[in-house]
């Protein structure tokens, strides 16, 4: 009876063993897991890590097309300013400031041509660039011009060839959500 | 009656007589005991031991304390609820730490720290309250400071159950309820719960709330500083070491001298408590620092 008694006990004891030890072993194999996770977090928090650059993001686009605009803008604005000192009688200087600004249009557009819009901004960068190619021409013939009064006859037409490439950019400007340029 | 040879051997070691024999069965409690010339009188190790890891738990409401003094509303406004309420849950780990690890070592010198800590968390707490009643956010006066929502009835419901509990610490409490005593006691287990509801409500259970809540103005990572998180990394070997079976088993390793198998199964959980626990130490010191400066970080 006592033996029965003993073996029953003793079986249930080891039973016990068993399931504390399966227990503590689960846990500390899950701890174990925690811990290396744990330390993983430590190094490389969630928080910190950069979100990747979107390839087509507005704001991106508006950066890269700053960063062509801005430069562009100043340099035409110097050239204008020594093309319409120069224009009143000097020939020579103003054919070569109104070369110059052809120079700068077209390497904006080159370079404007270079960057990757998305679809539905491709259409008004085409219009933008088709009208800056109209400008050049028209500045080319301008320069070309054998007297200062054949020479100012273009203005009003470059004028008004300026003024259209100037709303396509602010057009451009609206639709990337950047600052006004003037292209 | 019948057999009193039956009865001595069954009977149950005078309480001085167990902790005799614990103190000579384990070599750690047995240096421990042994006492040293400071100061012109004879100190026991475990003393100066004792003290040196109760004074942390005074550091909460030292942190506060200037800002009480003074009477500080930008620092009780702002870190308060921070520095007190991290606090309270660091004491309450570490009074819930005392059993398990009496379990894991066979140790029992640092036990008188259970009744110290435990003290320690009532009193933090009920600052913590009672400060949080005037300088809540909330509309409503006191009531509204205590009901505007549902995290905070869950802290209320901790301070209320802890008053009672602090106040029957004491052995005169202890002889006087006799076995409804260590029933009273139990409770600490509910205001273990309470402050996983608390911490729930508060944070949430992903780690979002980590980058606006307790870690942008620490070190930035959110999981570590995640208190949900840290409250369930700590609490997971405290719970495991109170189940029987494991209680058992361990017990049976150390029968068996088999203490480094324990120590073996123990030192994922007591890693993941000890990585999880300094990240809590680490916020209570910034930000308890920052508030007894006046110049409390929050957020």
């Amino acid at each position: 009876m006592s033996e029965t008694y003993g073996d029953t006990y003793g079986d249930d004891a080891r039973e016990h063993q068993l399931v504390g030890g399966f227990l503590i072993g689960t846990v500390s194999l899950v701890a174990a897991v925690s811990v290396i996770l744990s330390l993983y977090a430590w190094i490389n928090p969630p928080g910190q890590v950069p979100p990747p650059p979107p390839a087509h993001h507005p704001l991106t686009l508006a950066d890269r097309y700053l960063v062509i605009a801005g430069p562009a803008d100043r340099q035409l604005a110097a050239e204008e300013k020594s093309f319409l000192a120069s224009e009143r009688g000097d020939l020579i200087a103003a054919e070569s400031d109104l070369l110059a600004e052809v120079t700068t249009i077209q390497s904006f557009d080159k370079r404007l041509a270079a960057i990757a819009f998305p679809a539905a901004i491709t259409t008004t960068v085409h219009a933008l660039i088709l009208d800056d190619q109209r400008r050049v021409s028209l500045i080319a013939r301008q320069a070309r011009s054998a007297s200062l009064r054949r020479l100012q006859s273009f203005d009003r037409r470059v004028q008004a060839a300026s003024a259209a490439v100037a709303a396509e950019a602010n057009l451009l400007s609206k639709t990337l959500n950047a600052p006004t340029s003037s292209g | 009656m019948a057999n009193p040879a039956v009865r001595a051997r069954i009977r149950r070691p005078h309480a001085r007589e167990d902790a005799q024999s614990r103190a000579a069965r384990n070599p750690v409690d047995a240096w421990m005991d042994q006492t040293f010339k400071f100061g012109g009188s004879a100190v026991k190790r475990k003393t100066i031991a004792l003290c040196l890891l109760g004074l942390p738990a005074l550091a909460p409401v030292f942190f506060i304390s200037r800002a009480i003094i003074e009477l500080n509303s930008n620092t009780l406004d702002n870190v308060e609820a921070d520095v007190l309420g991290t606090g309270s849950m660091s004491l309450l780990i570490l009074t819930l730490t005392v059993t398990p690890m009496v379990t894991a070592t066979g140790q029992h010198w640092f036990v008188p720290l259970r009744k110290w800590y435990g003290v320690m968390i009532a009193v933090t707490a009920t600052t913590d309250g009672t400060l949080a009643l005037f300088t809540g956010l909330f509309a409503g006066g006191i009531v509204g400071q205590v009901t505007a929502h549902t995290f905070l009835i869950a802290g209320f419901a901790m301070v209320m159950l802890l008053l009672p509990l602090a106040l029957i610490s004491n052995n005169r409490a202890q002889r006087w309820l006799g076995k409804y005593w260590k029933r009273f006691q139990k409770l600490t287990y509910t205001i273990w719960f309470l402050l996983f509801v608390h911490l729930a409500l508060l944070e949430g259970l992903g780690f979002q709330h980590g980058t606006n809540g307790p870690s942008a103005s620490v070190d930035g990572n959110p999981v570590l500083h995640q208190r949900v998180y840290q409250l369930a990394a700590c609490s997971l070997p405290l719970l495991v070491l109170r189940l029987p079976p494991v209680k058992r088993w361990v017990n049976k390793q150390q029968e068996e001298d088999r203490q480094w198998l324990v120590n073996l199964a123990v030192l994922p959980m007591a890693a993941l408590y000890v990585l999880f626990f300094a990240f809590i130490v680490n916020e209570e010191i910034f930000k308890g620092v920052s508030a007894f400066r006046l110049q409390p970080v929050n957020g």
